[in-house]
């Protein structure tokens, strides 16, 4: 990445989302705010004026109940972004599997959220990127995508959805010299019900946006944050298993 | 809206509980987060650096503002910064120190939030000049018990103010702060490290640092013999316009994760005899200011046996009376402390449960082991005597009776504590354990 770019970065009022956008700004990058909340766009924009104020920052409304919005949204982004364009997502609601028992509606938000407002946002801004012919897309999933566990299988399954759709989208943007990534981030942080008196460091975003930057410049396909859980996850597969031998 | 259960401690390891553990992400959600609070109530926590139960609330609520990180605006003409608590000190000397603005207190470490150094009135190596950071403060949003928030400064509800400032949580959380960067002088510092033989040169020494100096601190020999209480090396830094001399070699920049041996070693009277003998009799190095910062972050001690801290704070009548009977006690029983420091401090006036006294504080680490709480509680004592104060911030061993005699604004902290929090929405292991005594009373 020799050249300055514009961030389109999705979520952009989510921790996560914010400190990709900090991270990005520090090293010099316009960048372009999308969020559901304008209260809460406009205090990432002023926080990154604050720490950068060479930085461009632009914010948008992003409607993601209404996702024939998006393509008219991408032709904003695009008029606004004076550079290379490239886009972090990191669209994502949660619920417990409790909270979705109550309510089965939280299951098609989640997968309105974490699926299908991703999957409709990268496929209508993809022609913008084909057409620079260079550039990088960042996606956040999660190691809850990679099993099913009691507590969380609602979210995990919007993530594997996600995950699967990715690898496809990736294949076909790297004919076009675009890097797609897919950071799969750990879940201790993301979903409540689980006692995790075991993990006592819950994930941390500054640390993982940092990642997240660091794993597209050097055009990584799929990688996990923190980088020890691609060691655990082969064998975290087998927890739901193991979790029904305990209950027995 | 989510909580976790998560076991959380102290830095120092003593103390640690089984709490609900909430991280608001937006100011907005801290009310909504306070409404789900039960049993035990709540405490904030910041970086959870202190070293007891400061953040501690077994079977009850725990707060983090680690993500309530945004600065709100930034004024390069007056320096005022507007910001939520979770901006770490080293997230404002990153942004501002380039821009050619600093933070008035200059702390041991950068990894601290901002809404903790208020809470916890944080003091630093230039405390002698500056006093604490809850000078500079112009206001704090606090979100109280019933999820209002109020606005408080040294000239508006000063009452609420006192009481937040150092009130280590007890009395609300604060949500947005205001904060005054001061301009810089100049870009370098000149560090001066001294060898110093004994008590009596110290305190000559440090006479002319609290002229002169823009920043003081010593570290003390505490194993040193008798003939020699008061064996510390002095280091004392001011702005100059001289430019930093290029070095000849630089070592990697790494960061020192050392297991808990590292902090035995220090604490053995060897080491320590080594470490006054290396140093040479007088050393000046300019260095740029950023780098002269949160020395303690570059090396980090992994210790899980437990750390004490004691940090005390003298008059500077009694305090080198004071402090040559603590370090000769401690020469005298061989009880080591793994890390002793001394700033020079400023009469804190601006908190009600305010440590500080026109003096000296001395900082004494120690490891954790038989008898050595018995041996605190006896310095406890001792600072008593000499009419000390304990600091809160991360005390352990603190009893109620201590506080009444230490802190001569206690009362006027319990009152506004019974003003804005009569449930006790606001407690931790801390809380309950200094203030039992007041609940019994109300009973
Ligand atoms: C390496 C190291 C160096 C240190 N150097 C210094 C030093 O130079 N000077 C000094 O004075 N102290 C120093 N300390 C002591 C200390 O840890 C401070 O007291 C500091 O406030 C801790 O910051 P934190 O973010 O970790 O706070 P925490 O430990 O998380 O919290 C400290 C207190 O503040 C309260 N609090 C936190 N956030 C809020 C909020 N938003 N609203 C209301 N209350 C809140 C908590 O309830 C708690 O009582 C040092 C500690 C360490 C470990």
């Amino acid at each position: 990445m020799n050249n300055k770019r514009t961030w389109v970065v999705l979520g952009g009022t989510d921790i996560i989302g914010r400190c990709f956008a900090r991270e990005v700004a520090k090293a010099g990058n316009d960048v372009i705010l999308l969020g559901k909340s304008r209260d809460d766009l406009m205090l990432t924009a002023d926080d990154l004026r604050a720490r950068y104020p060479e930085v461009d920052v632009v914010t948008m409304e992003l409607d993601t109940s209404n996702l024939d919005s998006f393509s008219k949204t991408v032709e904003q982004c695009e008029a606004a972004a004076k550079n290379i364009i490239s886009v972090f997502s990191a669209l994502e609601t949660v619920y417990t599997q409790k909270e979705c028992g109550k309510d089965l509606g939280k299951i098609k938000n989640m997968f309105q959220i974490n699926y299908f407002s991703q999957v409709y946002f990268l496929s209508a801004i993809a022609p913008v990127l084909q057409k620079q012919a260079c550039g990088e897309i960042i996606v956040l999933g999660s190691t809850a995508g990679e099993y099913g566990m009691p507590d969380n299988y609602a979210f995990g399954s919007t993530k594997a959805a996600l995950h699967v759709w990715l690898q496809g989208f990736q294949a076909q943007m790297a004919q076009n010299h675009i890097s797609v990534t897919t950071v799969k981030a750990d879940d201790w942080d993301t979903v409540g019900e689980r006692k995790t008196a075991l993990f006592q460091k819950p994930l941390d975003p500054r640390a993982c946006a940092e990642a997240c930057l660091y794993y597209a410049q050097k055009g990584e396909k799929i990688r996990y944050f923190p980088w020890y859980s691609a060691l655990t996850v082969p064998f975290r597969r087998y927890l739901p298993y193991l979790n029904k031998q305990f209950k027995k | 809206m989510h909580w976790y259960e998560i076991k959380l401690g102290g830095k120092g390891y003593t103390n640690s509980g089984l709490s609900q553990v909430c991280r608001p992400d937006r100011v907005s959600d801290i009310a909504k987060y306070l409404e789900q609070v039960g049993k035990n109530g709540v405490i904030a926590r910041g970086s959870g650096s202190s070293y007891a139960d400061q953040t501690v609330n077994a079977d009850g609520a725990v707060m983090m503002s680690g993500r309530l990180d945004c600065i709100r605006s930034f004024d390069e003409k007056t320096g005022e910064l507007i910001c939520e608590p979770g901006v770490t000190l080293k997230t404002i000397t990153e942004i501002f120190a380039p821009r050619g603005f600093m933070l008035s207190v200059v702390s041991g470490s950068g990894q601290h939030t901002l809404g903790a150094a208020i809470a916890a009135n944080m003091v630093g190596q230039n405390a002698h000049k500056r006093m604490s950071l809850a000078k500079y403060v112009n206001w704090i949003d606090v979100v109280l018990a019933d999820g209002e928030i109020v606005r408080a400064s040294h000239t508006e509800n000063e009452e609420l103010f006192k009481a937040v400032v150092g009130g280590q949580g007890l009395i609300g959380f604060i949500a947005l702060i205001s904060v005054t960067l001061l301009k810089r002088p100049e870009e370098n510092v000149l560090v001066e490290r001294r060898r110093i033989n004994n008590l009596n040169d110290l305190m000559e020494a440090l006479k002319s640092a609290r002229k002169n100096a823009d920043f003081c601190s010593v570290w003390l020999d505490t194993s040193a013999p008798a003939d020699s209480v008061g064996r510390s090396i002095l280091t004392t830094a001011s702005f100059t316009k001289e430019p930093c001399g290029e070095p000849l070699f630089s070592l990697p920049k790494i960061k020192w994760h050392l297991p808990h041996f590292a902090l035995y070693l220090a604490s053995l009277p060897v080491f320590k005899n080594l470490r006054y003998r290396l140093s040479g009799s007088i050393s000046k190095k300019v260095e740029p200011y950023e780098s002269f910062l949160y020395l303690s972050d570059k090396v980090k001690v992994l210790s899980q046996k437990g750390v004490y801290q004691l940090r005390i704070s003298f008059s500077e009548a009694e305090g080198p009376q004071a402090i040559r009977r603590i370090l000769t006690e401690l020469s005298q029983t061989r009880i080591s402390a793994c890390r002793a420091f001394l700033v020079l401090t400023k009469e804190d006036t601006l908190s009600y449960l305010g440590s500080a006294l026109r003096g000296y504080t001395i900082s004494l680490d120690f490891i954790r082991r038989r008898g050595l709480e018995d041996f605190l509680k006896h310095l406890i004592m001792v600072a008593g005597e000499h009419n000390g104060c304990v600091s809160l911030q991360n005390d352990a061993l603190l009893e109620p009776r201590h506080l009444f005699v230490m802190y001569k604004n206690l009362e006027k902290f319990i009152k506004v504590r019974e003003t804005y929090d009569p449930q006790r929405k606001f407690d931790s292991d801390f809380g309950r354990r200094l203030f039992l005594k007041e609940k019994k009373n109300e009973q």
